[in-house]
């Protein structure tokens, strides 16, 4: 039946089907996993995941990958946390300059890789150990103060869907609408696929990296705010394990390290079924360090099936 | 007729450290013209193509286009004057469709930069109709990939067409295709010929351009060695000059 579709959309079902088929076996298994409460606990784990991994795809279909997205996560967290004060308009410019500081390290980063020409692995490395920082000079522990006002809307429900899935599917819409009918789409598909040829028909190469950069830095910081509102606190590590499970909700989405072809439309399925295995392993009671063997086993055998799909 | 060339270099002289890859060379490209530009590896020929399409500067020498004197100072400029280099791996993007190919860089939008897919597809499909060497594409969609070697340089060369170009450098077309797709790129380039654009052929194989250019031009070691009208001379005379050189 498979046969029936094109190649790049083959993989996307493919990987919609394995989502599929991870939520029923435990739906069949366990009773705690189908409940309402469960669901929507996946859902706002996802959330944050799922964000962060739609800025991670427009820098892996460029053939780049970003280390600082989780760093831009952690400081945001911080920065809502000190700055927040309980009235609308300190949260509204709190969650604008969050917006703008990770934007600015996209652009930054950007900078890096085009004009510098440095490796997006060297930049992001550098740029992901200076925001750490950044972050734990503010706020060396957990701590500070995130107004109930913000972190009830954030977790809440509109029309029993939880808002982080709501914000997760406007940015999903947003990000698939920008690479599939844009200009700028197309250019980073372009850029991916062949840098050269892409400079040849005329491209402002270093004009398309800083943009992708600078979304995905933004879109870190959408991320951010969506976790400040699960944690209601600003902890300068919070984001640690985002970098490596963005970049494996990508991979596993179909999106190859080679650039060029791929997209969000596997990204998203990617991030819902390592939450979904998160969820399952906290369910059984499976301790963190396991969780992450578990991570690395996933990327690793996504590649490798990838590869011997692709000869 | 216009009384000047279409394109004329005067005295092009290029430095690379201390090799002198062009001597004062002067080229000239004449309206509808079929101008084979030949010479062993390393006589100058792909550096004076380069010159052309703005990769190069050179150090000494003029570039006249029509008359007047033009400056190409990148590859963008070069397009901007209608001079396209088709390249011996055809600048394409194998991941993207055939239509996104033809308009890269040049795409059809519509306000906030979003894409005009259904005009670019109707566009597309006229171009693939037209051009005669561009068979067995089934549609636009279809990915550069899945494209033969003749077809993919058929692709390169409708988007110069299309895109109004009046010279095409091609810079060892024929080298990765096979005979009989080297036959289709040639009839194609003959056919454009005939619709005002003239081409370069740049090749160390003087019997693949014998056959279709107006004029032959040979380069050895920098310098311009030979300029002659294909009525003047012989495949004999031409092959004995390189021999001796």
């Amino acid at each position: 039946m498979l046969k029936l579709f094109k190649r790049k959309d083959r993989t996307v079902i493919t990987i919609y089907l394995v989502l599929v088929i991870l939520f029923i076996i435990p739906s069949i298994i366990s009773p705690v996993f189908r409940t309402y409460r469960n669901i929507s606990n996946i859902l706002h784990q996802a959330a944050s995941l799922g964000i962060v991994s739609v800025g991670q795809t427009f820098i892996v279909l460029l053939t780049g990958l970003d280390l600082s997205v989780g760093s831009v996560m952690s400081l945001t967290t911080v920065i809502c946390a000190t700055l927040m004060k309980n009235n609308p308009s300190m949260i509204f410019l709190t969650i604008l300059l969050s917006l703008a500081v990770g934007a600015g390290i996209g652009f930054l980063n950007g900078f890096l890789v085009s004009k510098v020409k440095l490796s997006p692995l060297i930049a992001t490395l550098g740029m992901m150990a200076l925001v750490q920082g950044i972050a734990l000079r503010v706020r060396p522990y957990p701590g500070g103060y995130v107004p109930r006002s913000f972190g009830d809307t954030i977790t809440g429900n509109l029309f029993f869907i939880p808002v982080p899935a709501i914000i997760l599917l406007l940015v999903v819409v947003a990000g698939i609408i920008t690479l599939r009918k844009t200009i700028l789409g197309n250019y980073i598909y372009a850029t991916g696929g062949g840098e050269e040829n892409a400079r040849l028909a005329g491209i402002n190469i270093n004009l398309v990296k800083i943009s992708a950069y600078t979304i995905c830095g933004l879109i870190a910081a959408v991320a951010g705010l969506v976790l400040t509102g699960r944690i209601r606190s600003g902890d300068p590590l919070v984001g640690t394990s985002f970098p490596l499970d963005s970049i494996t909700a990508v991979i596993v989405g179909g999106t190859p390290f080679t650039g060029g072809q791929g997209g969000i439309e596997g990204t998203i399925a990617g991030a819902l079924i390592i939450a979904m295995l998160s969820n399952m392993l906290n369910l059984l009671n499976v301790s963190s360090f396991y969780q992450y063997i578990v991570k690395g086993l996933i990327l690793i055998t996504a590649v490798v099936i990838y590869s011997l799909r692709r000869k | 007729m216009n009384k000047h060339p279409l394109i004329e270099m005067k005295g092009i002289y290029k430095k690379f450290g201390a090799i002198e890859a062009l001597k004062g060379v002067d080229f000239i490209i004449n309206y509808n013209e079929i101008v084979g530009l030949i010479g062993d590896n390393g006589a100058g020929k792909s550096t004076l193509i380069n010159i052309l399409s703005g990769v190069y500067q050179p150090d000494k020498g003029k570039i006249y286009k029509e008359g007047k004197e033009v400056i190409i100072s990148s590859h963008t400029d070069a397009i901007k004057l209608g001079i396209e280099t088709i390249y011996q791996n055809t600048a394409l993007v194998d991941q993207m469709s055939v239509m996104r190919n033809i308009f890269l860089g040049r795409e059809m939008t519509l306000p906030f930069g979003f894409l005009n897919k259904r005009d670019m597809k109707q566009k597309a499909l006229q171009i693939l109709t037209e051009s005669i060497a561009i068979s067995g594409i089934k549609s636009p969609d279809q990915l550069v990939e899945y494209l033969s070697g003749g077809q993919k340089q058929a692709v390169a060369i409708a988007r110069a067409v299309h895109f109004k170009s009046q010279i095409l450098l091609l810079d060892e077309p024929t080298t990765a295709l096979s005979v009989k797709e080297s036959r289709k790129v040639l009839e194609y380039i003959k056919h454009l010929k005939e619709n005002g654009v003239s081409s370069v052929f740049v090749t160390h194989n003087m019997e693949h351009v014998y056959g279709i250019a107006d004029r032959l031009v040979i380069l050895s070691r920098g310098e311009k060695i030979k300029d002659v009208r294909k009525e003047d001379t012989s495949l004999e005379e031409l092959s004995e000059i390189m021999i001796s050189h």
